[in-house]
């Protein structure tokens, strides 16, 4: 996990909202604006949850990833071969849009398996079917790179349908 | 970032990229927030605005819907309006409406906090092909400066 540096006045800052916010709610005439600070010290409070949960996701797919390789040149190979070749901008964006939903069920799959199999050894095993389908799909989609010749039919279409069947 | 590009020219290719593009949602959100104003407008609107929820609401309870109108105004109008006034264009994010209120309360706590230049940092190096919509010091992709007719360094 990536520990984040705060700056140093974040805390006194917090603790200044509370204070402040509470000591307004007890006199009427600043009453709103206790309660508003009060919301201002939630709401800011919800920055720290949505960035450690953001970094936790990070690293879950980071972890994925090191199970099977980074797919991360795949989607930004697709993304730059969308941009540099207009006559095949349909076919890339069509696969690009078949790797994402790829992607998004694998993670999903992954999950669900991970779930169901808590023992380390089980969850070996569990997943090396994912993982094999995961590795041909990249080495798939890297060899049409690298032929500069994209398709998007009934093969790469078959690699999803099997990734759905697991 | 410090935007270089034109307001005219991001609004016509700041869609080239979309969700397919990113690794997550994340990371297309913060392309679509890497301009400086539009992420300061987003934070001023919810800075400010949200220590006078309690007053709106209050007032909404009383009967006068005038203060919560100009409440909502100041909240969400800033965040929406910064990508019409800077980039030409709506907001993207609206159908996936929970995660993006998830990262937009994420990016204005990194600009509150000053974490947000080495995760821009982190976008660039991850992404440094779609960096040519808000900075010419990044070429246009041969596809489409052949398809517009536009070539390096010039930015309609």
């Amino acid at each position: 996990m990536r520990t984040i540096d705060y700056p140093r006045w974040i805390r006194p800052f917090f603790g200044l909202l509370l204070v402040l916010g509470f000591a307004g709610t007890l006199w009427a005439p600043t009453q709103f604006m206790g309660w508003g600070l009060l919301f201002q010290f939630l709401f800011l409070s919800l920055g720290f949850v949505c960035i450690y949960v953001a970094e936790l996701e990070n690293d879950l797919l980071a972890d994925a990833r090191l199970e099977i390789g980074d797919w991360h040149p795949v989607i930004t190979g697709l993304s730059i071969h969308r941009t540099h070749h207009p006559e095949q901008a349909s076919t890339t964006a069509a696969l690009q849009e078949l790797n994402r939903k790829f992607w998004r069920d694998y993670l999903q799959k992954r999950r669900q398996l991970l779930r169901q199999n808590p023992a380390i050894q089980a969850q070996k095993q569990a997943l090396q079917p994912l993982h094999d389908i995961g590795k041909r799909w990249i080495a798939h989609v890297e060899g049409q790179l690298a032929e500069k010749t994209l398709s998007c039919g009934t093969a790469e279409a078959a690699f999803y349908e099997r990734l759905k069947a697991l | 970032m410090k935007v270089t590009t034109t307001r005219r020219f991001r609004k016509k290719y700041i869609n080239t990229y979309s969700y397919a593009d990113f690794d997550n949602f994340e990371d297309f959100f913060l392309y679509l927030h890497l301009n400086d104003k539009v992420l300061w407008m987003h934070f001023l609107g919810a800075f400010v605005g949200i220590p006078f929820l309690p007053w709106a609401v209050y007032h909404l309870y009383q009967g006068s819907v005038w203060p919560f109108v100009a409440y909502t105004a100041l909240f969400y109008g800033s965040g929406f309006s910064s990508h019409w006034l800077n980039e030409g264009r709506i907001s993207r994010t609206t159908p996936d409406y929970g995660p993006s209120y998830f990262y937009v309360i994420n990016l204005n706590f990194r600009l509150l906090t000053g974490q947000l230049k080495p995760y821009e940092a982190a976008y660039k190096e991850k992404y440094p092909h779609t960096l040519w919509v808000y900075s010419t010091a990044y070429p246009i992709p041969p596809g489409l400066s052949q398809s517009h007719g536009e070539h390096h360094g010039e930015r309609p």
